[in-house]
């Protein structure tokens, strides 16, 4: 039943209801799209990939993906302004999302596209899309992380074999690495 | 367009707040200084291009591949 705590929208995944609480404001919009200042997270399915549906155009639904569930370690740049903006503070939670290229007919060659990640406050439900100007590469092929995987797990076995390691080094460690680091602190220098 | 000649060292107010400045010259590329508001955000116009582009693409992905592509994730993920 809907209640005023909820808003019923039409999406890409056809009507949707929203908790009001978790709508998204963007001050600035996406680029591209800079008249358009609510958005919200839709899912369908349990996955790092999600749809960011603007609350009043059904046609607005931008494939995207949580960066640090596949790459935990990409560093995006924040700047000053744009601190202010997202109203970022030490300790402030974020979760950063990237648009992806999906080839037609081949999903399994889905790619991060990492030139302009949507930073999102996780707390406050402020979001702005912060455009890189030198990162290399820009597009990370998924099946190129895949790939990869042996190598990451590798790692954190390693970490975890060494019982005197600090405690949040070992916490690190022993986390899931793409399922549960989607959301960091983020460092402000 | 607005075009004007100026050499390095002289610049050009926009307004009363933006200052731009012709900093040096060498061959092909021109090194500039701003002065803006702390507000104003500069974008290279191809990264911008890009990001925009990028966004409209996301947008026309057929939303049953993206299902596909997020299964398959999904399995791929322990």
């Amino acid at each position: 039943m809907e209640n005023q705590e909820e808003i019923r929208i039409q999406s890409r995944f056809g009507e949707q209801v929203v908790e009001k609480s978790k709508i998204i404001t963007f001050p600035r919009g996406l680029i591209g799209f800079e008249a358009l200042h609510e958005f919200a997270l839709l899912s369908n399915v349990e996955s790092a990939m999600l749809i960011l549906q603007s609350m009043d155009h059904p046609s607005v639904g931008l494939l995207v993906a949580e960066l640090y569930s596949f790459l935990p370690n990409h560093k995006v740049k924040i700047g000053d302004v744009e601190q202010k903006t997202l109203e970022l503070e030490e300790a402030s939670e974020t979760t950063v999302l990237v648009t992806l290229s999906i080839p037609h007919g081949a999903p399994e060659r889905t790619s991060l596209n990492l030139t302009g990640p949507i930073v999102i406050n996780t707390n406050k439900k402020i979001g702005l899309q912060i455009p890189q100007s030198d990162v290399k590469p820009a597009h990370v092929l998924l099946t190129s992380l895949i790939e990869n995987e042996e190598e990451f797990e590798a790692q954190a076995n390693k970490a975890e074999e060494k019982p005197e390691a600090s405690t949040q080094t070992l916490e690190e460690a022993n986390k899931e690495p793409r399922a549960d680091n989607t959301k960091r602190r983020t460092k402000i220098d | 367009m607005l075009v004007l000649i100026r050499r390095p060292g002289e610049s050009l107010y926009l307004g009363d707040d933006i200052h731009v400045t012709v900093l040096s010259v060498q061959g092909k590329q021109v090194k500039i200084g701003l002065t803006v508001p702390p507000e104003m955000v500069v974008y290279r116009e191809e990264v911008y291009r890009r990001v925009m582009e990028e966004n409209k693409l996301s947008l026309e992905n057929n939303t049953e591949d993206f299902m596909a592509a997020a299964k398959l994730w999904k399995t791929k993920k322990k």
